[in-house]
Parts: structure tokens; C-alpha cells; sequence
């Protein structure tokens, strides 16, 4: 009986090594192209106008950057989750590519997400940046770029995230 | 002299030409950007193409854009559904033309994490016409097409198209029409074949109606709704239900939009069908709401089906393998108290519930994450095949009594229990006996199934546990009525008998499955699966040579026995699985061979089947291989194509989708008299397959 255990707890790891070794090794990918470290020099403005500055507002504690498009069927996943955790750290989210700003504001009422928007319209910032694909959240402090996921990220993937930055 | 001249003639005329030629080589290589690729996103290329077909009075040029998509990468159609975002080319520093109009192939239908979207995969052209501003002077197509793609992430990626040329020097390239054709033969266009078509908005219910008629019979039509500008983009028409009478089709859909309130009343919308081979495109204006009412497809009835094929499932050539676990349930029911019955035949009952919950809930996963699904797929899985092996032996070795010499009496204990006669043997015995059942597929099973795999979760859901209680109900029966068990045979000698032939029956089915292993694994792995438990039974063996003394002659002349009936029941059941010798000339399954056939006046016989599916190995031997049948199809005139879905394809499922079907065997006869195919039934008969053949020709 023992033995059968142990190999099922061998099965497993070599499972859960295999996933982790090929979701980090796509993070990788996508993110070769992402500035290391600090922050591009950029200054942003949201939906309603309000400027943000990223690096005093990551000064003493983690906030995140949220790209995503209204288009993205995994955003769809990721956005409520990311508007949840809006209510506990500062979010600012970049909508690429995904219409007007007033298309942009009707999405947002609809859904009734509250979330922080810059209208990335023309992909812009998110080149800058080095962004390709969505959804992507990073998390930031002290004007420096901490960690990066693309794809699906569940609510206690992103807390664990964010307690790993604190 | 005068020989010479015509000699030097032939040789400038030669010489011209090919120089000729060579330079119609250099316009065709001008005229495309050559594959492009973005170094941050590799499995995408694209390329931009100049046909050099040129409609000089409407200043028109032809082009068109290549996208190759690998593996799962999607990009989308002009209005992609609930997600995605069609790919865009912005000409803005372009010089010398007016616009450039997209032509936008039909798409096919995706589904992942329960999102629907409509797009492309794999390779796909989308045509293009260029209207130049002057047609005498040079045009310089700059552009920046912006594609996005997506798997579970999506990426968008930017492509700078590039191309200057003469529009009256372009000289056409007959590799790029031919390719431009391909692309151009998939776009939906306005046919006469299609005619009043009329559309209804209901405000209240946000539905939408459509009827319209076809000139043709409808087949399988797939409709597709949507509509152009910046709110009519954005919403979502959801798959339309339908209802076919003949020629006249009526359709309703829901429409949703987060944009506040939706009026689609007076709106012009697009109506694209795409109908087996024929592809159309219609528009409307909506009206008022349309007296139609499309049957929200009955499931009442199809639950009905479903308890009706689960309960034929008890008695197809499946259940052969699982007769023993069945039977003995049955006989050593004899003599037991009402109660005891009672919870021995729920608990197998409930094994059967048990495992086509754990069926649905597979086909769930599958089908949230966008996979191929269908009836008794668990069988393209090498892991499932190998697990079933060694149950079905170990369940063959138990009724044998092999454990009871050979085992540790604690593992001995333990089997004993499982293989036995407690509520958690009866529950495992009816788990096992669906999970062996589900390679066969029985009349109306296949209606049920093809309905719950098309529907939503919960549907799927109901009806699969339909089909558990259909296949429960001669258990539940007894369970109710525990006096019925008193009609059973009674136990007695001749039950040790049965008994051995129920688990060399089982020990059968263990060979058989190990036999499709090797469609996974070679031979020599296999023979040393098999020989890995008989040196085992040899070592036990050996170590009770020095323990009970009087056992070793039983148990010699046991394995002495079983050596040479694991390979006699190894030869039949090999044999048996592969019925008859099949001389018959099989050609692969492929569309275009059918069209090919059918066009030149052959009759195609078409066999979709699997080496696990064992109706089908039944139809085989009962009907193909026998006459009239067999020498009916070796007739000049028919074309035989085979469909293997013995290992997943994708290419088979869709075949099999596109005829409703979910599951095989699955066998049509196309002619000339019958282009669109008969279909016939899960179990053929000669009568069936001869008059189709007749029919068809």
C-alpha cells in the first residue's frame, strides 16, 4: 500500500512539475519583450480623465496593471476577479485595442465594474510596454515591475501573488 | 544555306519565349510580400498576394490575405460572437486607391470555456478586391494588418503589408488565382436558390425570427446572423433553433448586447447559410415578430429514448464480456433475505448511475475546453484501455479462483470483497459492466446521445442519467421486487461450471483490450504484460511447494491449464475482433473523394468505425462480410471509404457531427440518385444496406 502511494505522489509531482515548468517557461515567452525592473516612462490618463502616475502610487505598497480587451473570452474569466480585488489594492487597468472611449465607458456600466481604465485603443501603451497578449496582470511596487502572469489567474493565485510582494 | 535559316529561327523563337517566360516568373514573384512572420508571436505567418487579374473598367485588382494558423490559434470571422476580434488592415499610407474590400469565407463555430465564437483555424484566405484611383498610374499598397489570435490567451500582433506595382503591367500567376479561388469558393454569396426570406424582432422576449425557403431540400443548414456598424457589432446572436419542413426553414434566436436596450426593429442584418456544400448569403430587413414557433427540441422524448437505449444496451454483443459479473450477482442472489437483495441489486444499480455520471462529467471537461466529444471515446485512450485490461483480469483471475492459491490472504481478503458478493462488489461489478458497455451503441442510444453531447451541461446531464436508469431498470426491477429473484436458476453444482466459463469469458475480454493496445503499444510490451502476472503466479507457486504440500498438484495442473487457454482464448478473441477475412478495397475517408465518386456515377459505401467498437465488429460479420452484401459492394461500381476513430480525429468527429452522430458505427451509401447520402441504421441488416444501394444508384 505504501509503495502505491509513494508512486502516486510520484505521478503527481511530475505532473504538477511538468505544468509549472510550462507555464513559467510561456511566461517567459511572452514576457521577453517586458521592460525588466522599473516601470517605462509614460504618463497615463484614464477614462475619466484623472492622470496616473504609477510609480507614486506603487511608492510603499503593491498595485496592479490589468491589460485586457473586451474581446478576450479568458478576460472574461479574469476581470471579475480582478474588479473584486479593486476594493482591497489600487488597480489600473489597459483596455487594448477595444473601441472608443465611449464603447469603453458602456462596457464598463454594463458590467458594472468599477475599475480605473486607460483606452489603450491603438495598442500604444501596451507596446511600450512590451505586451502582446491578454489578459496579463502585473504587480508593481516601489516603481518596479514584481511579477507577471498571462492567462487565466484565479483570486487566490493573485493573493498569493500580491502576499508574495508584500 | 538555306536549311540553315529556319534552323537559326526555331532556336530565336525558343530563346524568346523562355525569356518570356522568365519574366512572367519575376512579375509573379512581384506581386506578393512573401510569408511574414512577428518574431514575439511564431505560430502565425501571413502573406499578401497580387492575383494579377485586373477589371480594368471598374479599376479593380485582385488579392488576397494567406493567414497559417498553428495548432489550436483561432482568428475570427467579420463579427467573431460572444469574444475575439476580427482581424483589420488600416491602407492609410497607402497611395493611388480608393478602398479595399474584404470577402469573408464561412466561418466554423468554436467553444471554449463555454464562450462561443465564430472564426478560422488552421489555413485560411480571405479574398480581397483593391479599387485603384488611377489606373495609369502606380499604386503603392502600404498597410498594417493588426491580427489578433487566441487559444486561452489572445495576442495581437501587427504585420506591415508592403506591395508597389503597375496596375497595367500585372500579369495573372495561375498558382495565386488558384489559391484565390480556394479562398473565394468558401464566401457566402447571394443565390437564387434562396427566396422569402423574412425576419421578426420580438422586443419583449428579445428574440429574433427568420423563415425563408430553398429551391433545394434543406440538409443540415448551419445559420448565422449578424450585422454591420458600431452598434449592431456588438451584439450577440446566439445559434439559432431551427425547424426544417422540406424546403421551408424557420429559425428563432436570442440576440443580447451590453449596450443598454437592444431594438433591432427596421435594422438590416445579414444572413449567412452554410448547407453542406452550399453557401449563401442573404440580407434582410427585420419587422414585426413572425407567427413561428420552433420546437425547443423535445426532451421529454429524448429522455424517453434514452431509458429505452440504455435498457438495449443490457442486450447488445457488449454485454457478453460482462454476462458473468451479471449473472453471478443473479445466482448468488438465491436463498438471501428480501432486504439483502434488495441492497445488492441497488448497489449495482447504482454503480451503473455512477459510472455515466463519471461519462457525462468527462464529456463535460472535454466540451469546456473546446475538445472533440462523442460516444465511448474513453477507448482512444491508451491509459483507459490498459486499466480496463487489468480489471477484467484481475475480475477473470478472481471467478477462477486463481487468487485464492496464488495471493497473500490479505490481498486475497481484499479482492475477495470486491469481486464478491458485498455491496461494494455489486456497485464496482455494475461501475465496471457500463464502463465495458459503452464501446457498443444500440438503436436509439445514438438519438439520445447525439442530442445530450449537442445540448447544454445540465441536458447532458439528464440525459445520461436516463440512460443509467435505463440500464439499471432490470436491477432496479428486482430491487423493488425482490420475489422475482426466487424465478432465477438455482444455485448448485453446475454453477462452478458456469462459473469457470464466466471468468475465462472475462480473461477473453482482457486479451481483447490488451489486443487494441497495440494499436498504442508494440507487441513485445504487451506479451510481457501478459507474462509479468503468470512469473508472479509461478514465484507464489514456488514458495507454496515448501508450504502446503498438498496443494501443489492442484495447483500445477491449474497453470498447466491456463498457460494454453490464455493463448487459445488470445487466438479467438483476436480472431473473433477482426471477423472474417475483410478483402473487401477500402479507400480512405474523404470528402472530395465522395464528390469525385458521386459526379462520375459510382455508388459510395461509407463505413465509419472503430477496432473498440465492438457493433461494429458485429455489423461487420453479421451483414458487410456475408452476402448479398459482400458481393454486392466488390461490384465495380462502388467506391468503399472507411473512417477509423479508433484513435481521436478530428477530422472524423466533424464528418460524424456533420451527420448528427456522435458516436460510431456509422455507415451512409451516396449515389447519383442520393448526392446528399442515406444514412443507415446503428445495427445494419442486408434488407437495410441493399435497398439503400438500390436507391441511391
Amino acid at each position: 500500500m505504501r509503495t502505491k502511494r509513494l508512486s502516486w505522489f510520484k505521478e503527481i509531482s511530475i505532473i504538477v512539475m511538468i505544468f509549472i515548468v510550462s507555464s513559467v517557461s510561456l511566461d517567459w515567452w511572452h514576457f521577453r519583450n517586458m521592460p525588466q525592473g522599473a516601470l517605462p516612462e509614460i504618463s497615463i490618463k484614464t477614462l475619466s480623465g484623472q492622470e496616473v502616475d504609477l510609480k507614486a502610487m506603487s511608492e510603499d505598497k503593491p498595485i496592479i496593471i490589468y491589460f485586457w480587451a473586451t474581446w478576450c473570452s479568458t478576460c472574461k474569466l479574469v476581470t471579475p476577479t480582478i474588479n473584486w480585488i479593486d476594493n482591497s489594492y489600487e488597480v489600473a487597468s489597459i483596455a487594448i485595442n477595444s473601441g472608443s472611449d465611449k464603447r469603453m465607458k458602456a462596457y464598463l456600466t454594463a458590467h458594472d465594474y468599477q475599475l480605473k481604465t486607460v483606452n489603450d485603443n491603438k495598442g500604444h501603451i501596451s507596446k511600450l510596454w512590451g505586451i502582446s497578449a491578454t489578459p496579463t496582470v502585473l504587480i508593481i511596487k516601489g516603481g518596479e515591475i514584481q511579477s507577471a502572469t498571462v492567462g487565466f489567474i484565479t483570486p487566490l493565485g493573485l493573493l498569493a501573488r500580491l502576499w508574495l510582494t508584500k | 544555306m538555306r536549311t540553315v535559316i529556319p534552323f537559326r529561327r526555331t532556336w530565336l523563337l525558343i530563346i524568346a519565349s523562355l525569356v518570356l517566360s522568365l519574366s512572367l516568373c519575376i512579375h509573379a514573384q512581384d506581386v506578393t510580400t512573401g510569408w511574414l512572420t512577428n518574431p514575439n508571436h511564431p505560430p502565425v505567418k501571413v502573406r499578401f498576394i497580387l492575383t494579377g487579374q485586373v477589371d480594368k473598367e471598374n479599376r479593380e485588382v485582385e488579392g488576397f490575405l494567406e493567414v497559417k494558423l498553428e495548432n489550436d490559434w483561432k482568428t475570427y470571422w467579420r463579427s467573431p460572437g460572444e469574444a475575439g476580434i476580427s482581424p483589420e488592415i488600416d491602407w492609410g499610407k497607402s497611395n493611388n486607391i480608393d478602398n479595399v474590400k474584404w470577402h469573408w469565407p464561412s466561418p466554423d463555430r468554436f467553444s471554449i470555456l463555454g464562450i462561443e465564437t465564430l472564426g478560422y483555424k488552421g489555413n485560411v484566405i480571405f479574398p480581397m478586391t483593391i479599387k485603384v484611383k488611377n489606373y495609369d498610374r502606380p499604386v503603392d499598397l502600404h498597410g498594417k494588418l493588426t491580427l489578433s489570435t487566441c487559444t486561452t490567451v489572445c495576442v495581437l500582433t501587427d504585420y506591415q503589408i508592403k506591395l508597389s506595382f503597375d496596375t497595367s503591367k500585372l500579369i495573372p500567376s495561375v498558382e495565386a488565382i488558384h489559391l484565390y479561388n480556394l479562398g473565394y469558393s468558401q464566401v457566402p454569396k447571394a443565390s437564387s436558390d434562396i427566396s422569402d426570406v423574412r425576419m421578426g424582432w420580438n422586443s419583449d422576449t428579445e428574440t429574433l425570427s427568420l423563415t425563408m425557403t430553398r429551391n433545394n431540400k434543406w440538409i443540415n443548414p448551419v445559420i448565422l446572423i449578424d450585422g454591420e456598424g458600431e452598434v449592431l457589432s456588438d451584439i450577440v446572436f446566439s445559434k439559432p433553433k431551427l425547424h426544417i419542413d422540406g424546403n421551408k426553414l424557420n429559425a428563432t434566436l436570442s440576440a443580447t448586447s451590453w449596450i443598454s436596450t437592444l431594438d433591432l426593429l427596421g435594422k438590416q442584418l445579414q444572413i449567412t447559410i452554410i448547407d453542406h456544400n452550399f453557401i449563401a448569403e442573404q440580407s434582410a430587413i427585420v419587422g414585426s415578430p413572425l407567427p413561428i414557433q420552433v420546437e425547443h427540441g423535445s426532451i421529454g422524448r429524448m429522455i424517453l429514448f434514452a431509458i429505452v437505449g440504455g435498457l438495449i444496451l443490457n442486450i447488445m454483443p457488449c454485454v457478453l464480456p460482462v454476462l458473468g459479473m451479471k449473472l453471478r450477482t443473479v445466482i448468488f442472489a438465491q436463498g438471501l433475505e428480501k432486504r439483502q437483495i434488495r441492497l445488492q441489486f441497488l448497489a449495482s444499480a447504482a454503480g451503473i448511475f455512477t459510472s455515466f455520471w463519471l461519462i457525462a462529467l468527462f464529456l463535460t471537461v472535454l466540451k469546456v475546453t473546446g475538445s472533440a466529444i462523442g460516444w465511448g471515446i474513453q477507448f482512444q485512450s491508451p491509459y483507459f484501455i490498459g486499466f480496463m485490461a487489468l480489471i477484467t483480469m484481475l475480475f477473470g483471475a478472481n471467478m477462477l479462483g486463481i487468487f485464492e492459491i496464488f495471493l497473500p490472504t490479505k490481498a486475497n481478503t481484499w479482492l475477495a470483497t470486491r469481486g464478491d458478493n458485498s455491496y461494494s462488489g455489486n456497485f464496482l461489478q455494475g461501475m465496471f459492466a457500463t464502463l465495458l458497455a459503452t464501446p457498443c451503441s444500440a438503436p436509439f442510444l445514438g438519438t439520445a446521445v447525439a442530442f445530450a453531447l449537442a445540448t447544454n451541461i445540465p441536458t447532458l446531464f439528464a440525459i445520461f442519467t436516463a440512460l443509467g436508469f435505463g440500464m439499471a431498470l432490470p436491477w432496479l426491477t428486482i430491487s423493488f421486487i425482490p420475489r422475482l429473484a426466487n424465478a432465477l436458476p438455482k444455485p448448485g453444482p453446475w454453477m462452478n461450471k458456469v462459473k469457470l466459463l464466466f471468468g475465462l469469458m472475462m480473461l477473453a475480454t482482457s486479451v481483447w483490450l490488451l489486443f487494441l493496445l497495440t494499436n498504442y503499444l508494440p507487441v513485445y510490451v504487451i506479451l510481457s504484460i501478459i507474462l509479468i502476472p503468470i512469473i508472479f503466479a509461478i514465484y507464489r507457486m514456488k514458495l507454496s511447494i515448501f508450504g502446503k504440500k498438498n496443494k501443489l498438484q492442484n495447483n500445477v495442473c491449474l497453470l498447466l491449464l491456463l498457460v494454453p487457454a490464455l493463448v487459445i482464448i488470445a487466438t479467438i478473441t483476436v480472431n473473433l475482433s477482426k471477423p472474417l477475412r475483410d478483402d473487401l478495397h477500402w479507400e480512405p475517408l474523404s470528402l472530395k473523394r465522395i464528390n469525385e465518386a458521386v459526379t462520375t456515377g459510382k455508388t459510395v459505401f461509407v463505413d465509419v468505425t472503430a477496432d473498440w467498437c465492438i457493433t461494429c465488429s458485429a455489423n461487420k460479420a453479421r451483414v458487410i462480410l456475408q452476402e448479398p452484401v459482400y458481393s454486392s459492394l466488390k461490384q465495380p461500381n462502388i467506391v468503399l471509404l472507411r473512417g477509423d476513430w479508433t484513435k481521436p480525429s478530428d477530422k472524423i468527429t466533424a464528418y460524424l457531427q456533420s451527420h448528427d452522430r456522435y458516436g460510431v458505427p456509422f455507415n451512409i451509401v451516396y449515389g447519383p440518385e442520393a448526392p446528399i447520402g442515406i444514412p443507415l441504421p446503428t445495427i445494419l441488416s442486408d434488407e437495410v444496406v441493399m435497398s439503400a444501394l438500390k436507391k441511391s444508384q
